[in-house]
């Protein structure tokens, strides 16, 4: 009965809602996404939104492989580093075009890169901090000059997809206006990717379609086509998925992930991303300031039941550099959950009778929603009242940035800039870097810490250079200021016949487009 | 005592639809004021592991993302909702009697001027007033009260104004004005008791629309914040897990229908019965 | 008309007072906005800004500027129709508003359809068919109506019609494959419709169904209730009395005689209702992810992105005092008996 209405309703509006099952064109990959994309400018973007557009369409000089940890070359060949440090000479691939025709060569680098330091927005900071001119050797070379030298992470620095991507020299003379091209860029892309962007409607999808310009040729499998749908409602993305409308659905929520289980043709992915999430404590006043409670409560925590925010796809950090970049180390020691050391802890510290303590939660990362709430029930059987407080990123960011106003406790995520242990231990635990300079939430200000952070970015030596970094993170162990909880895990899911997908914690939210393909 | 239950008897047979009403209200303020004493788990206690599961004999209504007993969150919910609609139409209802009833006996540039105050309240969606408003004061149950009073308030300004201007011609108001009685006790004794009634049955009747947009207003996010339970609340969570868990949406929205239908029906009786001048009004 | 000249002032009137009205809303808004905790310097920046990068925007945003000159300079942007520039969507907020207002427009226009196509016959059988079935159900469930939250009324229709039944949508408004038809309106019932594209035409209206259902239903019983009260006012009049007695169809009394004056009243309640549509399209945006401006509303409050929300407040008080405006004109061309 239900089914036959069912079946009349839908012949009666001549539209099924869902339920048809579809498959995209063979030469197509749709590909629905969550995050927001409010401009797609190179120079300003620095949201995980463009991921996905940024790698179809624009390239970088190099790009980080991380399976084998190392640099490699993209619109670079080969580069030079002078001993010092100084110089960071690019010998440039021949014979790259952009989209609208213009050549590759050491004048477009210097266009781009010059217009994203002038501009000075966003993500700009990667470059003006440590470069202080680029310049046109010959048409196939160009040389860096750096502000301070030595900096070891600077090749990682320039495989940032945020502020390093290249955009057309005509196009940014052409269309420069009277706003530096930030009108034209915020809705076109011209670059030298592999796929060049064709429509783009506004919060609902863009098209790209294949670049037959590109340098690296269309020999072997690739798609034609690759259409962005921004998809609000997660359990509508789902059902798109598990229907075939879609290939590769990114950003399913993990508790969502069971009503895709065991569907057929749906392949479900789960990876931990460079994105961590993390407690800071207030180092400068209150009972936080008093390292044994800040132990006390790193040991009240229940690292077990956390994960099963994450829908128990992740395990808890261990250290602070997540796993699969240089610097993480699972032989660090790590808190674990016991109730009756932190008690002990407390009571040394002269808090046998309890304290209250606020913590903040962010709304656009909602997993501080359920950690707060799980750990508030944990305390109450040490005599912690834990005030479980949500914030706007507004107010999140007017918190934390006065020492005043400044919350015992604030559930933060850090992604990182660039795929290097400076990206993670630099701005969140250098004294320099306390807010509103820097994201070093819990004020951390240890000078050994600071010492070695220093050194660490000067080290030459990668096997030296590892050792300074887990010396610097036992020190931060011990100083507790921080719960460091777990790497923030992202779903992607497809229909089993896409291949070629590697996923990249670096650039999460984005996409190998030119190496995948539909058997 | 027999008189008032043959009369309660009557009523009921007269009215039957407005006597459910008001019994339900009765038990659910019943459930509200004994939720701590009744054998119901603790809505604060988070089970990870439990998260999620559906209606069972252990937990009659399921459970949420944190393994908390629904049940026990919707009992508890309770007391949050009409505390806070209550507090905020009392709020609303006193500070908007005393600016409507001196504007309304004053008149001139005092009226004039809260008229026009008033114009600017009601020219857009309360709702989106609300919003900014709770957003400037922060989440919690007492940001809440105070957003919520502050959009209401006009409402009863006005209907208290054309209460005053009606009784501020009265006899007996020329008559106490005529031998020297201080304005103030005017207004006191005077005008505000004769003004009182039509003002506290629109309190009443507006206990559901409070009810209504607290919710909305913890629906967007805005409102009363965890570990404390509340309607809205629960349906801003809830819906994240709209397909997967049914459960978590159906009841706390289900407790908000019968809390509302109860007053609207108890309220229609009670109108029926006083028949104040009523007004209609937007949300 | 005797009165046009009468009239015609007392519409000026009206539209010298809403410009202070509305006036004093944005004063009202652009204050309570101002104090909202958050940098919005550092937001439009990015929150990984350094903080010179910050202060640069900030000067150039004009938000180191004392805030009376802020105000003024808003003020005197409104004046000429510039909204200033929204910080999350990094466009003029005149662009903004132009693109999500139609998806507003459209759906409570839709549910104001549905309240009308339901709500008045509705009321005119129960008041007719006074104590009947019909007019016992009609009030049972326009009692429910009213005490249902809109959202949650809208989340078990999504449940009901989407997870379970599955035929219709529940997110959107357009299904998955379909461009938008043609930019005339904005409103893609009514696009569709200029460009002859069917498809689109089906599925926008496939895809309003559910969302103006939940939008409509208090409203509609409003409606509904007011209707039948009114009519059964009027019925039990002196001249409608007269009328039925001197052997007139009933058909005729009642559409003829009695439903011209009931629905008089029904004229304001319908123009209140306007407003409650309105406010209410807020929550049902948030659920049915239909991207309208109380959707961009929500999204702009937690970004405290000022003038997107004074942007939005502006044009929900506009349409708010406007339809009240036509209401009470429309009164006094109604009924000849009411005086400005």
């Amino acid at each position: 009965m239900r089914t036959r209405f069912a079946c009349c309703l839908v012949a009666l509006l001549g539209v099924s809602a869902v339920s048809a099952i579809a498959s995209t064109p063979a030469d197509t990959l749709v590909v629905g996404v969550v995050e927001e994309v409010t401009t797609m400018d190179p120079a300003i973007d620095y949201t995980f939104g463009s991921g996905p557009l940024f790698r179809a369409a624009y390239e970088r000089l190099v790009t980080f492989n991380t399976a084998s940890g190392k640099i490699e070359p993209q619109l670079a060949l080969s580069w030079d580093v002078s001993d010092d440090g100084q110089f960071y000479t690019f010998h440039l691939r021949k014979g790259v075009t952009f989209h609208d025709g213009a050549a590759f060569n050491a004048a477009a680098v210097k266009t781009a890169y010059d217009r994203v330091m002038t501009i000075n927005e966003g993500p700009a900071w990667m470059l003006t901090s440590y470069v202080a001119a680029i310049d046109v050797v010959d048409d196939a070379t160009v040389r860096f000059t750096m502000k301070t030298y030595p900096f070891v992470p600077f090749l990682r620095v320039l495989s940032s997809y945020w502020g390093m991507c290249i955009a057309s020299p005509t196009a940014i003379t052409q269309n420069a206006g009277d706003d530096m091209g930030k009108t034209f860029f915020r809705n076109h892309i011209v670059g030298t990717g592999p796929y060049k962007l064709v429509e783009w409607v506004e919060g609902q999808q863009m098209v790209f379609e294949r670049f037959d310009g590109y340098w690296g040729g269309w020999t072997g499998n690739h798609v034609n086509r690759i259409v962005l749908r921004k998809i609000l409602d997660t359990t509508t993305m789902a059902l798109l998925l598990e229907s075939g409308d879609l290939d590769i659905a990114y950003g399913i929520p993990l508790d969502e992930l069971t009503s895709l289980n065991g569907k057929p043709g749906v392949v479900i992915g789960v990876h931990d991303t460079f994105t961590t999430n993390m407690i800071a404590m207030n180092t400068t006043k209150g009972p936080l300031a008093d390292v044994r409670v800040r132990r006390a409560l790193s040991y009240s925590f229940d690292y077990a039941s956390a994960m099963e925010v994450f829908a128990g796809y992740t395990t808890p950090l261990i250290g602070q550099i997540p796993a699969g970049m240089p610097g993480h180390d699972d032989s660090l020691p790590h808190y674990v959950f016991d109730l009756d050391v932190a008690k002990q802890l407390l009571a040394e510290a002269g808090y046998a009778k309890g304290l209250s303590l606020e913590y903040t939660w962010v709304t656009e990362e909602p997993e501080g929603r359920r950690v707060g709430v799980l750990w508030q029930d944990t305390l109450r059987k040490i005599g912690v009242d834990l005030k479980v407080t949500e914030v706007t990123v507004a107010g999140h960011w007017d918190r934390v940035s006065n020492i005043e106003t400044m919350p015992d406790l604030a559930n933060y995520r850090w992604g990182i800039d660039y795929p290097d242990p400076s990206s993670v231990l630099v701005p969140l635990y250098h004294g320099d870097n306390a807010p509103p300079a820097g994201y070093n939430l819990s004020r951390l200000a240890d000078p050994r810490v600071n010492a070695i952070l220093d050194a660490s970015g000067k080290e030459p030596d990668e096997t030296k250079r590892l050792q300074l970094l887990a010396e610097a993170q036992s020190l931060l162990l011990t100083g507790a200021s921080n719960i460091w909880i777990t790497a923030v895990p992202v779903t992607v899911c497809m229909r089993s016949n896409v291949q070629g997908y590697v996923f990249e914690p670096a650039a999460f939210s984005s996409f190998n487009f030119y190496d995948i393909y539909k058997k | 005592m027999k008189a008032f239950w043959e009369k309660l008897g009557r009523w009921i047979a007269v009215r039957p639809l407005a006597a459910a009403g008001a019994a339900t209200l009765l038990a659910i303020l019943l459930l509200a004021l004994l939720a701590p004493v009744l054998p119901l788990q603790d809505p604060q206690s988070v089970n990870m592991h439990d998260k999620l599961l559906p209606p069972s004999a252990a937990h009659p209504m399921g459970t949420d993302d944190l393994g908390r007993d629904i049940l026990s969150r919707v009992v508890n919910g309770a007391r949050t909702s009409l505390l806070v609609s209550v507090v905020v139409v009392a709020c609303a209802s006193v500070f908007g009697m005393g600016v409507g009833l001196t504007a309304g006996y004053f008149g001139g540039m005092a009226d004039e001027l809260m008229m026009r105050t008033t114009d600017i309240f009601l020219a857009f969606p309360g709702l989106i007033l609300a919003m900014a408003v709770a957003v400037v004061l922060g989440p919690g149950v007492v940001p809440t009260i105070v957003a919520l009073s502050i959009v209401w308030w006009p409402w009863y300004a006005r209907l208290a104004r054309s209460e005053a201007l009606m009784h501020k011609q009265a006899d007996f108001v020329e008559a106490a004005r005529a031998t020297g009685v201080p304005t103030w006790r005017i207004l006191r004794s005077h005008i505000l008791p004769n003004s009182l009634s039509p003002l506290i049955v629109q309190a009443t009747l507006d206990m559901g629309y409070a009810i209504l947009t607290t919710a909305s207003l913890s629906f967007i996010g805005l409102g009363v914040q965890e570990p404390t339970a509340e309607w809205g609340a629960m349906l801003n969570i809830g819906r994240k897990y709209l397909l997967s868990a049914w459960w978590f949406i159906t009841f706390p929205g289900l407790a908000i229908f019968i809390t509302v239908l109860a007053i609207n029906l108890a309220g229609d009786g009670l109108r029926d019965y006083l028949d104040p001048r009523t007004r209609k009004r937007g949300a | 008309m005797l009165d046009r000249q009468v009239m015609v002032r007392y519409i000026v009137k009206r539209l010298a007072l809403l410009t202070i009205t509305l006036l004093g809303v944005l004063t009202l808004t652009f204050f309570v906005s101002h104090v909202v905790p958050g940098d919005p310097a550092r937001l439009a920046a990015g929150v990984r800004a350094r903080p010179e990068q910050v202060e640069a925007l900030r000067t150039r945003l004009g938000l180191d500027r004392p805030l009376w000159q802020q105000y003024g300079h808003y003020i005197a942007g409104v004046v000429r129709g510039d909204l200033g520039e929204s910080i999350r969507t990094r466009r003029p907020v005149s662009a903004d508003l132009a693109e999500y207002f139609p998806a507003t427009v459209e759906l409570t226009a839709f549910a104001m359809i549905l309240c009308l196509l339901i709500g008045i016959p509705l009321g005119i059988v129960s008041a007719v068919k006074r104590e009947s079935v019909i007019d016992h159900v009609s009030r049972v469930a326009s009692t429910a109506a009213v005490s249902m939250p809109t959202f949650w009324l809208g989340l078990l229709l999504q449940l009901l019609f989407f997870r379970w039944l599955q035929i219709l949508p529940a997110t959107g408004r357009l299904g998955f494959y379909l461009s938008p038809p043609a930019h005339a309106t904005g409103l893609y019932v009514l696009d569709s419709l200029f460009s002859g594209n069917w498809t689109a035409l089906g599925d926008s209206l496939v895809h309003l169904i559910l969302p103006a259902t939940a939008l409509a239903a208090s409203s509609m019983a409003v409606i509904t209730r007011m209707t039948r009260s009114s009519l059964l006012e009027i019925l039990s009049l002196d001249y409608v009395r007269t009328a039925r007695s001197k052997g007139l169809a009933e058909k005729v009394v009642i559409l003829k005689h009695a439903l011209r004056n009931a629905l008089l009243p029904s004229l304001t309640v319908i123009g209140l209702q306007v407003g409650v549509l309105l406010a209410g399209a807020v929550l049902i945006e948030v659920v049915f992810s239909w991207p309208g401006i109380g959707l961009y509303a929500v999204q702009s409050i937690t970004f405290v992105d000022f003038q997107a929300i004074l942007g939005v407040t502006l044009i929900t008080a506009i349409v708010y005092s406007g339809v009240n405006l036509i209401v009470d004109v429309l009164y006094g061309v109604i009924d000849p008996r009411i005086h400005y």
